[in-house]
């Protein structure tokens, strides 16, 4: 027999949990904001910084011997990457972009440097290599532009309206609004993590979060279509709590084994995928269970107190 | 089985053969930070009392609206000190289409002119002067047979610009009546009044279009034109008429651009952290299997196979479609993923439904696949739609998502409401049969 679950019963409870959480997150920004500190952990990709092209003679070295290593080229280069990653963790940079181009640069992108730090970084690397050579250092502009932030603003608009306008065609109104709230809370959940976590926001950040907002809409609007189905065939008796109950109950199952089995994958690429994908694997697993939560704790209480005014 | 299943079954057959030799033979475009690709350095040619912050930004969107248009996926476009620009297009190896696309002005004019007499050569500065007014100057149209060798060059006096590029509305590839490539343009509102006037005031003389101050062809005008529509011919090829297009579209460069330097980088993830995801990828999927498996038993195993069906067949719309596939591009193929597998369980959970309600078997697999359908349906066109909207509006990296996630989203229907069906039911059969 399926279990029944008392959901929208605790709703108070699973509001000020969520509740609790953002504003921990959102008190964290204000901080930041009123003593004048970025409100969030930015990385280049939004704030552009220092751009360094360096030639390194132990690069060539190795280049050359590679063969008698039994090693292969792209091995070397790996390895150096890594060496090279190492030296600028010392000083905090082993985020950084790190290329190697065909004619044997090493080039290194990292945020904005003073000329100091410049410095020090590149008696760092000597220490670490020997021989080498500054080429260039310059400072780079961000890869998103500032245009992104009002394009940003449009998408958020037009696909809020644009699913409101199809769940409240192929549901209710109501519905609409109970599945942007649950949405509107998963964004939140995960710029407060970010903001609490000190998680670089990049674009593979970014898309983590649509990742995510995709996930949510879509797990909700399952949930939902059974309460749909189950308004339908209800006796006019039943009050719309029971109903939802007994809606997220027969679903739970689904909701679980889908949730399961997506943060399988992401928790294996979070375990095994290698350290420069952590963060983005480790949003991703936060946005999940916050998708699979908000669909349960959040969008269906919602619709429960939203329809029980009407 | 019935003839409709069995032609289903066989076309799900045919197309995984055809998957496979896709994958087989195309090979995939993998973004900046997987595969690396060419980095190029571009300096704006500042003139003096020029407000540089304004040219350098002005370029920079230019620039990046071309290379949207270019359809190269998430390509890097970033201010390097004062005046450069870093362009970073994946995968290019041979990036001259790109670099003259980049690097040209692309300055469009409309200029008032005459035909000189064909010996130019008495035409002193002087004599122009007096001849057509202060800015007069002297140009030739240059006119090319199919091999591109010269056959004539055209003496003509250039007056005065009439219209440029910053007057269109729009510009679009076409053929002229002879059937060779053109572009045609649509001109603004005010466009259209200055070009009206300026045919009126020039019938039976030529009006010269140049691009970059090289005279592209000059028309006679019959007549003055005032439908605010214009056709230019000279001598294109249909690639060049694309990339014209293109150009025109996102308009000119404020100021003239020069390559200072194109190299070849290498990835910005690494080599061994692809190694590392798709070792880790595959042992997610696994997991995957043997979770549905455990639970689902033997239409575990169908959901599976669907499964794998699902990753052939998305990759390789991936190929088809020429998508570039980056971090971003494989958190959508996960969500979508999660959503293939989400598609299976649904259509499972119902049809053990309608079981414990005493269905048979058979008719259980149908209503089940019925009524699973709808949510299917419902949950998957909100994210489409969400995606659409991405595509649409996003540029870069969040266009390139859209589109994992929109063929995503498509591939995973189509197996979980037919792959997973027409297997369900062969695997019913066999039960049925098994059983008599």
């Amino acid at each position: 027999m399926i279990k029944k679950y008392k959901i929208v019963e605790k709703k108070n409870f699973w509001f000020s949990m969520s509740l609790l959480f953002i504003l921990v997150g959102l008190t964290l920004m204000s901080y930041r904001a009123l003593t004048q500190k970025p409100i969030l952990n930015f990385g280049i990709d939004f704030t552009g910084g220092t751009s360094i092209s360096l030639k390194i003679e132990a690069l060539n070295k190795n280049l050359l011997q590679y063969k008698d290593k039994g090693q292969t080229e792209d091995e070397v280069k790996i390895a150096f990457i890594e060496d090279v990653r190492n030296v600028l963790g010392e000083v905090g940079l082993e985020k950084s972009y790190i290329q190697i181009t065909k004619d044997k640069e090493v080039l290194i992108k990292t945020t904005e440097l003073t000329d100091d730090k410049r410095v020090e970084i590149l008696d760092l690397l000597e220490n670490k290599f020997g021989g080498l050579e500054l080429l260039e250092a310059d400072v780079v502009g961000p890869i998103i532009g500032a245009e992104l932030k009002t394009t940003s603003l449009w998408i958020i608009f037009v696909v809020m309206v644009m699913l409101l306008l199809y769940i409240t065609w192929r549901f209710e109104f109501v519905f609409g609004i109970s599945a942007l709230m649950a949405l509107l809370h998963d964004a939140l959940v995960i710029v407060c993590f970010a903001a609490i976590f000190n998680v670089e926001i990049n674009v593979p950040f970014v898309a983590a979060l649509l990742t995510v907002l995709g996930y949510s809409i879509n797990d909700t609007i399952v949930v939902f279509d059974r309460i749909r189905e189950n308004l339908f065939s209800a006796k006019m008796k039943s009050d719309i709590k029971n109903i939802i109950n007994e809606s997220l109950s027969q679903t739970m199952r689904r909701t679980i084994h889908t949730s399961v089995t997506t943060l399988l994958v992401v928790g294996c690429l979070f375990l095994f995928g290698g350290a420069t994908i952590k963060s983005f694997t480790l949003v991703l697993l936060v946005g999940i269970l916050s998708g699979t939560y908000s669909s349960l704790c959040i969008a269906s209480p919602i619709l429960a107190m939203v329809s029980d005014k009407k | 089985m019935k003839l409709s299943k069995k032609i289903t079954l066989m076309s799900i057959i045919l197309l995984v053969a055809a998957s496979i030799v896709v994958l087989i033979k195309i090979p995939i475009n993998l973004g900046l930070d997987l595969q690396g690709g060419s980095r190029l350095i571009l300096e704006a040619q500042i003139k003096k009392n020029m407000n540089i912050e304004d040219a350098v930004a002005g370029t920079l969107g230019v620039i990046r609206s071309r290379i949207d248009s270019l359809g190269v996926a998430e390509p890097i476009i970033q201010r390097k000190g004062i005046k450069q620009i870093i362009v970073e297009l994946p995968g290019v190896k041979e990036p001259k289409r790109a670099i003259k696309l980049i690097g040209e002005t692309a300055l469009l004019e409309f200029v008032e002119a005459e035909w000189a007499p064909a010996d130019a050569s008495i035409l002193t500065k002087e004599k122009l002067e007096i001849l057509a007014g202060k800015e007069a100057r002297l140009g030739y149209v240059v006119s090319k047979d199919k091999d591109g060798n010269v056959v004539s060059e055209r003496p003509i006096i250039l007056k005065r610009t009439a219209l440029t590029g910053a007057d269109l509305k729009g510009a679009s590839p076409g053929t002229d009546s002879y059937g060779r490539p053109s572009v045609s343009i649509e001109f603004n509102a005010q466009g259209t009044k200055k070009f009206r006037d300026v045919t009126a005031k020039s019938v039976g003389k030529p009006i010269a279009i140049l691009l970059d101050g090289k005279v592209i062809s000059a028309p006679n005008v019959e007549e003055s034109i005032s439908g605010g529509q214009a056709q230019i011919t000279g001598n294109f090829t249909a690639y060049e008429v694309r990339d014209l297009v293109i150009k025109l579209k996102a308009g000119a460069l404020p100021v003239p651009v020069k390559v200072i330097s194109n190299k070849i980088i290498g990835p910005t993830l690494g080599k061994d952290s692809i190694e590392k995801s798709k070792k880790a990828g595959l042992i997610g999927f696994v997991l995957v299997c043997l979770f549905m498996i455990y639970f689902y038993k033997k239409p575990g195993i169908v959901a599976s196979i669907a499964l794998i069906i699902y990753m052939l067949f998305s990759l390789a719309v991936l190929k088809i479609f020429n998508a570039t596939l980056t971090l971003p591009g494989i958190a959508g193929l996960i969500l979508t993923l999660g959503i293939a597998v989400d598609a299976n369980v649904i259509i499972f959970e119902r049809i053990k439904e309608e079981e414990a309600r005493g269905d048979t078997l058979k008719s259980s697999i149908d209503k089940g696949f019925k009524i699973a359908f709808r949510t299917i349906l419902d949950a998957n066109v909100t994210t489409l739609m969400s995606a659409i909207v991405l595509f649409w509006l996003g540029t870069g990296t969040i266009k390139g998502f859209a589109v994992t996630l929109s063929i995503g989203i498509l591939v995973s229907m189509f197996t979980a409401i037919f792959v997973t069906h027409v297997l369900l039911d062969l695997v019913s059969d066999f039960k049925i049969s098994k059983k008599i």
